[in-house]
Protein backbone atom coordinates (compact mmCIF):
# COMPACT_ATOMS: atom_id res chain seq x y z
CA UNK A 1 0.00 0.00 0.00
CA UNK A 2 2.72 1.92 0.83
CA UNK A 3 4.55 1.62 -2.35
CA UNK A 4 1.26 2.03 -4.34
CA UNK A 5 1.30 5.91 -2.81
CA UNK A 6 4.35 6.32 -3.06
CA UNK A 7 4.50 5.75 -6.94
CA UNK A 8 1.23 7.19 -7.29
CA UNK A 9 2.59 10.56 -5.68
CA UNK A 10 5.60 10.76 -7.65
CA UNK A 11 3.28 10.05 -11.20
CA UNK A 12 1.14 13.52 -9.64
CA UNK A 13 3.60 15.42 -8.93
CA UNK A 14 5.49 14.58 -12.68
CA UNK A 15 2.17 15.27 -14.38
CA UNK A 16 2.00 18.54 -12.56
CA UNK A 17 5.61 19.59 -13.75
CA UNK A 18 5.16 18.39 -17.33
CA UNK A 19 1.87 20.41 -17.42
CA UNK A 20 3.61 23.23 -16.28
CA UNK A 21 6.18 22.97 -18.42
CA UNK A 22 4.86 21.76 -21.42
CA UNK A 23 1.91 24.51 -21.49
CA UNK A 24 3.66 28.13 -21.67
CA UNK A 25 5.28 26.31 -24.69
CA UNK A 26 2.35 25.63 -26.75
CA UNK A 27 0.70 28.88 -25.83
CA UNK A 28 4.59 30.45 -27.52
CA UNK A 29 5.56 28.39 -30.16
CA UNK A 30 8.20 30.87 -31.81
CA UNK A 31 9.72 31.31 -28.04
CA UNK A 32 10.24 27.83 -27.56
CA UNK A 33 11.61 27.65 -30.97
CA UNK A 34 14.24 30.24 -29.99
CA UNK A 35 14.91 28.79 -27.04
CA UNK A 36 15.58 25.43 -28.58
CA UNK A 37 18.01 27.18 -31.24
CA UNK A 38 20.13 28.48 -28.28
CA UNK A 39 21.16 25.71 -27.30
CA UNK A 40 22.87 24.62 -30.96
CA UNK A 41 22.54 21.18 -30.08
CA UNK A 42 20.14 20.25 -32.95
CA UNK A 43 20.24 20.44 -36.82
CA UNK A 44 18.55 23.45 -38.13
CA UNK A 45 15.82 21.70 -39.77
CA UNK A 46 14.69 20.24 -36.20
CA UNK A 47 14.74 23.10 -34.61
CA UNK A 48 10.77 23.97 -35.58
CA UNK A 49 9.62 20.84 -35.23
CA UNK A 50 10.88 20.04 -32.32
CA UNK A 51 9.57 23.17 -31.19
CA UNK A 52 5.87 21.94 -32.53
CA UNK A 53 5.66 18.61 -31.32
CA UNK A 54 7.78 18.29 -27.70
CA UNK A 55 5.42 20.38 -25.44
CA UNK A 56 2.59 18.10 -26.90
CA UNK A 57 4.56 14.96 -25.86
CA UNK A 58 4.81 16.91 -22.43
CA UNK A 59 1.71 17.55 -21.94
CA UNK A 60 -0.07 14.41 -23.67
CA UNK A 61 2.41 12.09 -21.41
CA UNK A 62 1.39 14.44 -17.89
CA UNK A 63 -2.21 13.24 -18.99
CA UNK A 64 -1.29 9.59 -20.06
CA UNK A 65 0.60 8.77 -16.58
CA UNK A 66 -2.58 9.51 -14.52
CA UNK A 67 -4.02 6.79 -16.15
CA UNK A 68 -3.40 3.42 -15.42
CA UNK A 69 -3.78 1.75 -18.74
CA UNK A 70 -0.64 3.81 -19.88
CA UNK A 71 1.31 5.12 -17.04
CA UNK A 72 4.28 3.00 -17.11
CA UNK A 73 4.71 3.84 -20.66
CA UNK A 74 4.19 7.58 -20.35
CA UNK A 75 6.51 7.50 -17.33
CA UNK A 76 9.47 5.78 -19.64
CA UNK A 77 8.55 8.74 -21.98
CA UNK A 78 9.70 11.13 -19.17
CA UNK A 79 12.08 9.60 -17.95
CA UNK A 80 13.65 9.84 -21.29
CA UNK A 81 12.72 13.21 -21.79
CA UNK A 82 14.62 14.65 -18.62
CA UNK A 83 17.20 12.32 -19.61
CA UNK A 84 18.04 14.16 -22.45
CA UNK A 85 17.26 17.48 -20.94
CA UNK A 86 19.53 17.05 -18.34
CA UNK A 87 22.66 15.86 -20.78
CA UNK A 88 21.35 18.87 -23.06
CA UNK A 89 21.79 21.71 -19.70
CA UNK A 90 25.02 19.96 -19.09
CA UNK A 91 26.83 19.76 -22.25
CA UNK A 92 25.79 23.69 -22.77
CA UNK A 93 27.55 24.46 -19.12
CA UNK A 94 30.44 22.64 -19.85
CA UNK A 95 31.03 24.26 -23.75
CA UNK A 96 30.07 27.65 -21.94
CA UNK A 97 27.55 28.36 -23.42
CA UNK A 98 25.26 31.14 -21.19
CA UNK A 99 21.02 30.80 -22.60
CA UNK A 100 18.27 30.62 -20.93
CA UNK A 101 16.66 27.69 -19.82
CA UNK A 102 13.50 27.05 -21.79
CA UNK A 103 12.29 25.03 -19.18
CA UNK A 104 9.36 26.51 -17.83
CA UNK A 105 9.47 29.79 -19.62
CA UNK A 106 10.26 30.88 -23.13
CA UNK A 107 10.84 34.50 -21.92
CA UNK A 108 14.13 35.91 -23.53
CA UNK A 109 15.01 37.44 -19.74
CA UNK A 110 14.06 34.01 -17.96
CA UNK A 111 15.90 32.13 -15.73
CA UNK A 112 19.57 31.19 -17.56
CA UNK A 113 21.08 27.59 -16.88
CA UNK A 114 23.06 26.81 -14.30
CA UNK A 115 24.04 23.76 -12.25
CA UNK A 116 21.26 24.22 -10.30
CA UNK A 117 18.53 23.27 -13.15
CA UNK A 118 21.04 20.21 -13.65
CA UNK A 119 20.54 18.82 -9.82
CA UNK A 120 16.88 20.33 -10.49
CA UNK A 121 16.18 17.62 -13.30
CA UNK A 122 18.44 14.47 -12.01
CA UNK A 123 15.91 14.87 -8.36
CA UNK A 124 12.77 15.27 -11.34
CA UNK A 125 14.60 11.90 -13.12
CA UNK A 126 14.40 10.64 -9.88
CA UNK A 127 10.77 11.20 -9.24
CA UNK A 128 9.84 9.74 -13.02
CA UNK A 129 11.61 6.74 -12.06
CA UNK A 130 9.90 6.01 -9.27
CA UNK A 131 6.73 6.76 -11.35
CA UNK A 132 7.77 4.51 -13.76
CA UNK A 133 7.68 1.31 -11.47
CA UNK A 134 4.70 -1.30 -10.86
CA UNK A 135 2.63 -0.60 -8.17
CA UNK A 136 1.08 -4.36 -7.85
CA UNK A 137 4.20 -6.36 -8.78
CA UNK A 138 2.78 -9.32 -9.84
CA UNK A 139 3.64 -12.27 -6.99
CA UNK A 140 5.82 -15.62 -7.94
CA UNK A 141 3.99 -18.94 -7.77
CA UNK B 1 -9.77 -20.87 -7.52
CA UNK B 2 -7.32 -17.88 -7.35
CA UNK B 3 -7.83 -14.85 -9.86
CA UNK B 4 -5.34 -13.60 -12.66
CA UNK B 5 -2.68 -11.78 -11.03
CA UNK B 6 -3.23 -8.92 -14.13
CA UNK B 7 -7.42 -9.11 -14.01
CA UNK B 8 -8.09 -5.71 -11.89
CA UNK B 9 -9.63 -2.66 -13.71
CA UNK B 10 -7.45 -0.34 -15.21
CA UNK B 11 -5.18 -3.12 -16.56
CA UNK B 12 -2.38 -1.37 -18.63
CA UNK B 13 -1.75 -2.05 -22.03
CA UNK B 14 1.28 -3.54 -22.91
CA UNK B 15 3.99 -0.92 -22.86
CA UNK B 16 4.52 -0.68 -26.32
CA UNK B 17 0.85 0.21 -27.26
CA UNK B 18 0.80 2.92 -24.27
CA UNK B 19 4.42 4.58 -26.06
CA UNK B 20 2.66 4.61 -29.52
CA UNK B 21 -0.62 6.34 -28.13
CA UNK B 22 0.61 9.20 -26.08
CA UNK B 23 3.62 9.09 -29.48
CA UNK B 24 0.51 9.33 -31.95
CA UNK B 25 -1.57 11.96 -29.74
CA UNK B 26 1.58 14.00 -30.09
CA UNK B 27 1.81 14.00 -33.41
CA UNK B 28 -1.82 14.57 -34.32
CA UNK B 29 -2.69 17.58 -31.50
CA UNK B 30 0.77 19.07 -32.59
CA UNK B 31 0.24 18.99 -36.25
CA UNK B 32 -3.30 20.32 -35.84
CA UNK B 33 -2.63 23.14 -33.31
CA UNK B 34 0.15 24.37 -36.12
CA UNK B 35 -1.90 24.29 -38.42
CA UNK B 36 -5.45 26.23 -36.41
CA UNK B 37 -3.33 27.85 -34.48
CA UNK B 38 -2.75 31.94 -34.93
CA UNK B 39 0.18 31.34 -33.37
CA UNK B 40 1.54 28.73 -35.58
CA UNK B 41 5.10 28.42 -37.16
CA UNK B 42 6.68 27.42 -40.04
CA UNK B 43 7.11 23.73 -40.23
CA UNK B 44 10.80 24.33 -41.50
CA UNK B 45 13.00 27.76 -40.73
CA UNK B 46 16.45 29.28 -41.98
CA UNK B 47 17.31 29.36 -38.44
CA UNK B 48 21.11 29.87 -40.04
CA UNK B 49 19.86 33.54 -40.63
CA UNK B 50 17.88 34.06 -37.77
CA UNK B 51 19.85 36.96 -36.15
CA UNK B 52 19.83 38.42 -39.48
CA UNK B 53 16.32 38.23 -40.02
CA UNK B 54 15.42 38.73 -36.81
CA UNK B 55 17.19 42.07 -36.84
CA UNK B 56 16.02 43.11 -40.09
CA UNK B 57 12.46 42.86 -38.54
CA UNK B 58 13.62 44.97 -35.93
CA UNK B 59 14.71 47.59 -38.24
CA UNK B 60 18.39 47.21 -36.59
CA UNK B 61 21.08 48.04 -39.24
CA UNK B 62 23.85 45.19 -40.03
CA UNK B 63 27.63 45.45 -40.65
CA UNK B 64 29.85 42.95 -42.26
CA UNK B 65 32.88 42.03 -41.63
CA UNK B 66 34.77 44.82 -43.19
CA UNK B 67 32.37 47.47 -42.59
CA UNK B 68 33.17 46.62 -38.96
CA UNK B 69 36.50 46.59 -39.35
CA UNK B 70 36.32 49.95 -40.75
CA UNK B 71 34.28 51.52 -37.82
CA UNK B 72 36.96 49.98 -35.37
CA UNK B 73 40.08 51.36 -37.44
CA UNK B 74 38.44 54.66 -37.50
CA UNK B 75 37.13 54.65 -34.07
CA UNK B 76 33.79 56.01 -34.97
CA UNK B 77 31.98 53.45 -32.65
CA UNK B 78 32.02 52.74 -29.37
CA UNK B 79 32.58 48.78 -29.64
CA UNK B 80 30.53 46.62 -27.20
CA UNK B 81 30.88 43.08 -26.68
CA UNK B 82 28.17 40.99 -25.56
CA UNK B 83 29.87 38.01 -24.68
CA UNK B 84 30.41 35.93 -21.07
CA UNK B 85 33.48 38.10 -19.83
CA UNK B 86 35.90 34.89 -20.06
CA UNK B 87 35.23 35.23 -24.01
CA UNK B 88 35.94 38.07 -24.31
CA UNK B 89 38.98 38.20 -22.26
CA UNK B 90 40.54 35.34 -24.51
CA UNK B 91 40.41 37.96 -26.80
CA UNK B 92 38.30 40.83 -28.45
CA UNK B 93 37.69 42.96 -31.22
CA UNK B 94 40.14 46.23 -31.03
CA UNK B 95 39.42 48.68 -28.58
CA UNK B 96 35.97 46.37 -27.27
CA UNK B 97 34.23 47.31 -24.80
CA UNK B 98 32.88 43.89 -22.18
CA UNK B 99 28.71 44.49 -21.34
CA UNK B 100 28.22 40.28 -21.33
CA UNK B 101 24.18 40.56 -22.39
CA UNK B 102 23.73 38.34 -18.67
CA UNK B 103 25.00 41.30 -16.82
CA UNK B 104 24.25 44.24 -19.55
CA UNK B 105 23.39 46.60 -16.85
CA UNK B 106 26.81 46.59 -14.60
CA UNK B 107 28.77 46.29 -18.28
CA UNK B 108 26.56 49.66 -19.35
CA UNK B 109 27.93 51.42 -16.13
CA UNK B 110 31.27 51.02 -17.02
CA UNK B 111 31.19 52.75 -20.12
CA UNK B 112 28.46 55.29 -18.98
CA UNK B 113 31.04 57.78 -19.76
CA UNK B 114 30.84 57.07 -23.71
CA UNK B 115 27.27 57.41 -23.62
CA UNK B 116 25.31 59.83 -25.42
CA UNK B 117 21.63 58.76 -26.93
CA UNK B 118 23.10 59.50 -30.44
CA UNK B 119 26.83 57.61 -29.89
CA UNK B 120 27.52 55.39 -32.44
CA UNK B 121 27.91 52.04 -31.16
CA UNK B 122 28.69 48.66 -32.69
CA UNK B 123 27.69 45.62 -30.57
CA UNK B 124 28.76 41.67 -31.64
CA UNK B 125 28.67 38.38 -30.00
CA UNK B 126 30.70 35.00 -30.98
CA UNK B 127 28.69 34.55 -34.18
CA UNK B 128 25.90 33.19 -36.42
CA UNK B 129 24.37 31.51 -33.96
CA UNK B 130 24.67 34.09 -30.65
CA UNK B 131 22.10 36.16 -30.59
CA UNK B 132 23.04 37.91 -27.29
CA UNK B 133 24.38 40.94 -29.26
CA UNK B 134 21.07 41.35 -30.63
CA UNK B 135 19.48 41.21 -27.81
CA UNK B 136 21.97 43.72 -26.00
CA UNK B 137 21.05 45.58 -29.21
CA UNK B 138 17.29 45.93 -28.69
CA UNK B 139 18.23 46.27 -24.98
CA UNK B 140 20.20 49.98 -26.15
CA UNK B 141 17.08 50.73 -28.37
CA UNK B 142 14.99 50.76 -25.51
CA UNK B 143 16.73 52.98 -23.37
CA UNK B 144 16.89 55.38 -25.94
CA UNK B 145 20.01 54.68 -28.11
CA UNK B 146 19.33 55.47 -31.77
CA UNK B 147 22.56 54.73 -33.36
CA UNK B 148 23.02 51.34 -33.56
CA UNK B 149 24.70 48.78 -35.68
CA UNK B 150 24.73 45.03 -35.32
CA UNK B 151 27.89 42.93 -36.26
CA UNK B 152 26.46 39.70 -36.87
CA UNK B 153 28.97 37.81 -38.08
CA UNK B 154 31.25 38.48 -34.72
CA UNK B 155 33.74 37.42 -33.33
CA UNK B 156 34.08 34.45 -35.59
CA UNK B 157 33.82 36.46 -38.81
CA UNK B 158 35.96 38.89 -37.74
CA UNK B 159 39.41 36.27 -37.09
CA UNK B 160 37.98 34.50 -40.06
CA UNK B 161 38.65 37.78 -42.17
CA UNK B 162 41.72 37.91 -40.48
CA UNK B 163 41.73 41.26 -38.80
CA UNK B 164 43.78 41.77 -35.55
CA UNK B 165 42.50 40.65 -32.30
CA UNK B 166 43.56 42.43 -28.92
CA UNK B 167 44.33 40.33 -25.62
CA UNK B 168 44.12 36.98 -25.46
CA UNK B 169 47.18 34.11 -24.63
Amino acid sequence: MRRRGLIWACRIAIAGIFLAAGIPKILDPHGFAVAVYRYQMLPPFAVNLVAIYLPWLEVLAAFAILWPKTARGSAGILVLLLAVFTVAIAANLVRGIDISCGCFSVAEGSARIGWEEVVRDLAFLALAIIAALDPAPRRRG
Amino acid sequence: MTEPANSTPGRPLPLVAQIAIVVALTLACGTAANLLSPRRIAWFEDWSRYIETRALAERIPLATAEQAHRFVSAGSHLVLDARPLPDFEDGRLPGAHSVPYDDREAGLAQVQMFLTPAQPILTYCSGASCDESLLLTLHLRDLGFTNLVLFAGGFDAWRAAGFPVEGGP
